[in-house]
């Protein structure tokens, strides 16, 4: 997937500098320029694009790159917890492309308040961005700022945003106890009584959705149909198969992926070559 | 893509005021240009529009606000059903968590819809300086396949 990065940032950048004529101010584009070879710079400091990306640069993108960082403050604070988490993700990745053009010129200074104020925001109110918690670890473990970068203090502060709000009973997520192939009992999502209040339009418009496992391309969940029946919903997968109390169950085909009514017992699903167990209470 | 309103009055208002008259997300470039959209927007601001938590609420339902913002929504969903066809026409698609998936259309339009046509919502993602509607669209693209990736 860090390949696939790559190559898009690439791509991006070399479809930037293309854009450049010989009409162009150094400023057109120029943050834009920055930011993805700051970007990039993360990944492969040497790649031959970033270094054309810098000297393309003229002294007007350093206030271009303040403006960025205020305009990513603006979007920080502007997060409601009932957004969606693609918008706390746009904001997240406002803040931290500002952090890379800044620390590309070799100005992090440019940035510093508004990013300071971004984290302390995040720090205040977490929820909305408890959702990226997992990417938040995987950002500062597989595309690490460097050493000097204030992305680090934004990525921390939200990789701990998901500290202390409810996950399962042991304080873990279900998918990664399934990883772990720990004891995982799921509850029933929807009851009779539910479902009445569903039918009569008193339930949030969202299904429950409970993440079992995922990967590349594919994710197993734990959810309900339109009718309010529990199903294991499996989206984009190869091969799998799967038993409950040992016998053989099915999937069935569905527009969204594949279906099985999630009836209670013990479990066993495998997928990717991998078998998840776990338990569904009656 | 014809995408179906929202069903509670008060989500509608709330798209429009989140976002529609963000005039970080610019959306006079889609529709009116920014002169009609600055007009629209002090006719709101007069009427308390942008007051506080709730009050907006309220304004929201008065007849010159509420034609003003019921308008906006119609071109709101009609941008986010134009931005699923072109995603879908570009490969700009990504799953994302819980069942959804997010379409990145021209000019950094950005739909997220559950399942394959259920609305939950849509914004403009812009290119921080403002340098072409082409480069709103890749840091859309960019931070898309970013959130799918890790």
């Amino acid at each position: 997937m860090k390949i696939h990065e790559i190559d898009l940032l690439r791509s991006q950048l070399a479809e930037s500098l293309a854009e450049l004529s010989e009409d162009s101010a150094p400023e057109d584009g120029g943050l834009e320029r920055a930011t993805l070879a700051g970007l990039l710079a993360r990944l492969v400091p040497d790649d031959p694009l970033v270094a054309q990306a810098e000297a393309s640069l003229g002294d007007l993108v350093l206030g271009a790159i303040a403006r960025a960082a205020e305009h990513a403050l603006a979007l920080v604070e502007a997060v409601d917890e009932e957004d969606d988490p693609a918008l706390s993700w746009n904001a997240l990745c406002a803040v931290d492309e500002a952090c890379a053009a800044s620390w590309l010129v070799a100005r992090p200074a440019l940035v510093e308040e508004a990013v300071e104020e971004a984290t302390a925001t995040v720090r205040a109110f977490p929820e909305p961005f408890a959702p990226h918690a997992e990417a938040a670890s995987a950002v500062l473990r597989e595309r690490p700022p460097r050493a000097g970068d204030p992305a680090w203090g934004l990525w921390a502060a939200v990789e701990l945003s998901a500290v202390g709000l409810p996950l399962d009973q042991e304080g873990a997520s279900f998918e990664t106890r399934i990883a772990l192939d720990l004891d995982v009992r799921l509850p029933r999502l929807v009851q009779e009584g539910l479902r009445l209040a569903a039918h009569a339009g008193g339930l949030p418009d969202e299904a429950p959705w409970i993440c079992l496992a995922r990967g590349e391309g594919w994710e197993l969940a734990h959810t309900v149909d339109p009718s309010g029946r529990d199903i294991l919903l499996l989206t984009g997968a190869g091969e799998s198969s799967l038993r409950c109390d040992g016998e053989p169950r099915t999937w069935t085909e569905d527009p969204e992926g594949r279906i099985c009514a999630a009836t209670p017992g013990a479990w066993e699903i495998a997928v990717d070559g991998k078998v998840r167990r776990f338990r569904i209470e009656a | 893509m014809k995408l179906a309103p929202y069903p509670r009055v008060e989500l509608r208002w709330r798209k429009v005021h989140k976002h529609v008259f963000n005039p970080g997300e610019r959306w006079w470039e889609l529709h009116g240009g920014l002169e009609r959209w600055s007009l629209e927007w002090n006719e709101l601001r007069v009427h308390g529009f942008f007051n506080g938590d709730e009050p907006w609420l309220l304004a929201a339902g008065s007849p010159p606000v509420r034609e003003i913002v019921e308008r906006w929504h119609e071109l709101w969903l009609e941008a986010a059903g134009r931005a699923v066809d072109e995603a879908i026409a570009r490969r700009q698609v990504e799953p994302q968590a819980g069942g959804k998936r997010s379409y990145v259309g021209a000019k950094g339009v950005t739909v997220i819809l559950a399942g394959r046509d259920r609305l939950v919502t849509c914004y403009k993602v812009v290119d921080e300086a403002i340098h072409s509607d082409r480069a709103s669209e890749r840091t859309a693209v960019r931070r898309q396949q970013r959130r799918a990736s890790l």
